[in-house]
């Protein structure tokens, strides 16, 4: 009775989380477009409904509905495989998220922490791990397809890994090291107390180069403008998914955003305070609504994630895309010294100057 | 194995330009940009099927057949048209007209408008300026054989596109603006 109970929670939870998600995923798609198309002085999708805003309804129906194409010669097993191998690191990893400020509730004789799904000691490892697989996702997915577009995208997108994958994590470290945690709930509270204890900004060693890193791996590896070479629809046709149709199409789709939604969350969580409020404590509280204070913390939050995302549009609005050796090189003689020397100072200082 | 290499001579690169490359200069520059577009946000997008262009004064869209004031048509059958046409999209059928051996007329008249491409050579070849450019543009079809026309359709274009049948004469090139003139007496042509 106590496990099905805890269970039926935690089922409640991940769904109502899992529907943010998509949802956000839906916006996003239309977002993208109309954001893109007013810095381009276009208008974006106008026809379905008042200014186009049912667009993702009319698209998600359109890819529900068209014909599943496997091609000739592909590999079934692995290009079934490949969607799926993307789109469920993409979701999994927002399991150690915090949303909102780690209150605990009594719901049934059970303690429920309400904003995160399950705070594992590990959370930032676990995310970093999942990423990982996801570009398997993309790989096999361009080599399953028999075709030569899909191979070079998923070739592409190999040497992306290797760029990118290394930098993230360096980048990471020196956060750890300040926080003295991999939790993310933990992260996100030693942060607590004004935006001068954010990590980006905090004393001893602020973490902007760290931050920059960071943000550069992470367009990277959501294969997006400047580094959408896997893509690269003006040289690939559309690089690893040329082949795919119908819903296996709309699972890469999905993970490529719900991808842009985890990291953006991870770079609000890790170097932007989480939910903490850019002030002390929050608003809500000093006028006597303890209760409601943690809606404060989510909108924060929201904002902060949504900011990353506009930066992602707003980078694919403005630069054109990069070679992938130019990619290279920028990641291994450029970016990986600068999150190797914040490691150095930062430990230096943390030995120091300790929080 | 002599290979020379050229080698850019190393720019000696100044304060500045470390400092532009350390904050992602010009990067910003391009990013300000699109963010001035996205603040002052005039879209040049005319929303088609809703709002329509303003067409130019001598637009050269579908071709037509035209007729005199009387009904009459213009058309004489001499395939000067065909002739003009670079990608012989016209096909005329001359004839006499019946009980009038010295007049002709085109007993049948087809254009495959697939190959047109609005040179305006035809019309611009028309001795009695029987054909004549309508601006008329919307001509998607789902089948390309509904656009094989046929005389009775391009004579129905005609009829709905120019209400008022004559060029008007001060355009007309002064040889043939003296044929252009309606033969009242002229009885309507049987096909």
């Amino acid at each position: 009775m106590e496990i099905g109970l805890r269970l039926a929670v935690s089922l409640a939870q991940i769904a109502a989380v899992m529907g943010v998600v998509m949802l956000t995923v839906m916006v996003l798609t239309l977002a993208e477009r109309k954001v893109l198309g007013w810095m381009q002085d276009r208008m974006g999708p106008m026809e379905v409904g008042p200014y186009g805003i049912l667009q993702p309804i009319a698209d998600g129906l359109k890819l529900f509905f068209k014909e599943d194409i496997v091609p000739a010669g592909a590999n079934k097993f692995l290009f079934t495989l490949a969607p799926i191998l993307a789109l469920v690191p993409a979701l999994i990893g927002f399991a150690v998220i915090p949303f909102g400020p780690s209150l605990t509730i009594e719901l049934f004789g059970m303690q429920i922490k309400p904003f995160v799904i399950s705070d594992i000691n590990i959370g930032i490892l676990y995310i970093l791990a999942f990423a990982s697989i996801g570009a398997y996702g993309i790989i096999l997915g361009g080599w399953a397809s028999n075709s030569k577009y899909s191979l070079l995208g998923g070739l592409r997108s190999a040497a992306q890994v290797i760029s990118y994958e290394l930098n993230v994590g360096l980048a990471i470290v020196g956060v750890i090291l300040l926080s003295g945690s991999l939790s993310l709930v933990k992260i996100t509270e030693a942060q607590a107390g004004g935006f001068w204890n954010w990590f980006i900004l905090s004393m001893p060693f602020p973490q902007i180069f760290a931050f920059v890193v960071y943000v550069i791996s992470a367009v990277a590896e959501t294969n997006r403008v400047p580094f959408d070479l896997p893509e690269a629809e003006s040289e690939l046709v559309a690089g690893f998914f040329t082949e795919y149709s119908g819903m296996r199409f709309a699972f890469f789709f999905i993970a490529e955003y719900a991808n842009m939604i985890l990291v953006s969350c991870v770079a609000a969580a890790l170097f932007l305070g989480g939910w903490n409020a850019p002030y002390p404590g929050t608003i809500l509280e000093y006028i006597g609504l303890e209760r409601i204070a943690w809606m404060e913390n989510v909108v924060w939050f929201a904002v902060k994630v949504y900011f990353f995302l506009f930066l992602f549009f707003w980078l694919r609005a403005t630069l054109p895309r990069l070679r992938y050796d130019q990619l290279m090189r920028f990641g291994w003689k450029v970016m990986l010294p600068i999150a190797l020397g914040n490691i150095v100072l930062t430990a230096i200082a943390a030995y120091f100057f300790p929080r | 194995m002599n290979v020379v290499v050229s080698t850019q001579p190393k720019r000696k690169l100044s304060l500045s330009d470390w400092l532009k490359t350390l904050t992602f200069y010009e990067l910003l520059v391009g990013m300000k940009a699109t963010l001035t577009h996205l603040l002052n946000y005039k879209p040049i997008t005319l929303q088609y099927p809703h709002e329509k262009r303003i067409l130019p004064e001598n637009y050269r869209g579908m071709l037509a057949l035209l007729r005199y004031d009387d009904g009459t048509e213009k058309c004489v059958g001499c395939d000067l048209c065909e002739a003009a046409c670079p990608s012989r999209v016209i096909q005329v059928v001359s004839a006499e007209v019946p009980g009038e051996p010295t007049k002709r007329y085109s007993k049948e008249y087809y254009m495959d408008m697939t190959r047109c491409l609005f040179c305006g050579l035809c019309v611009a070849a028309c001795p009695v300026d029987a054909l004549g450019m309508t601006r008329e543009f919307e001509w998607a079809v789902y089948d390309k054989r509904q656009l094989h026309l046929n005389k009775q359709q391009l004579l129905a274009i005609g009829d709905r596109s120019f209400s008022v049948r004559e060029k008007r004469l001060e355009l007309q090139h002064p040889n043939v603006a003296f044929f252009n003139v309606a033969f009242k007496n002229l009885p309507q042509k049987e096909n």
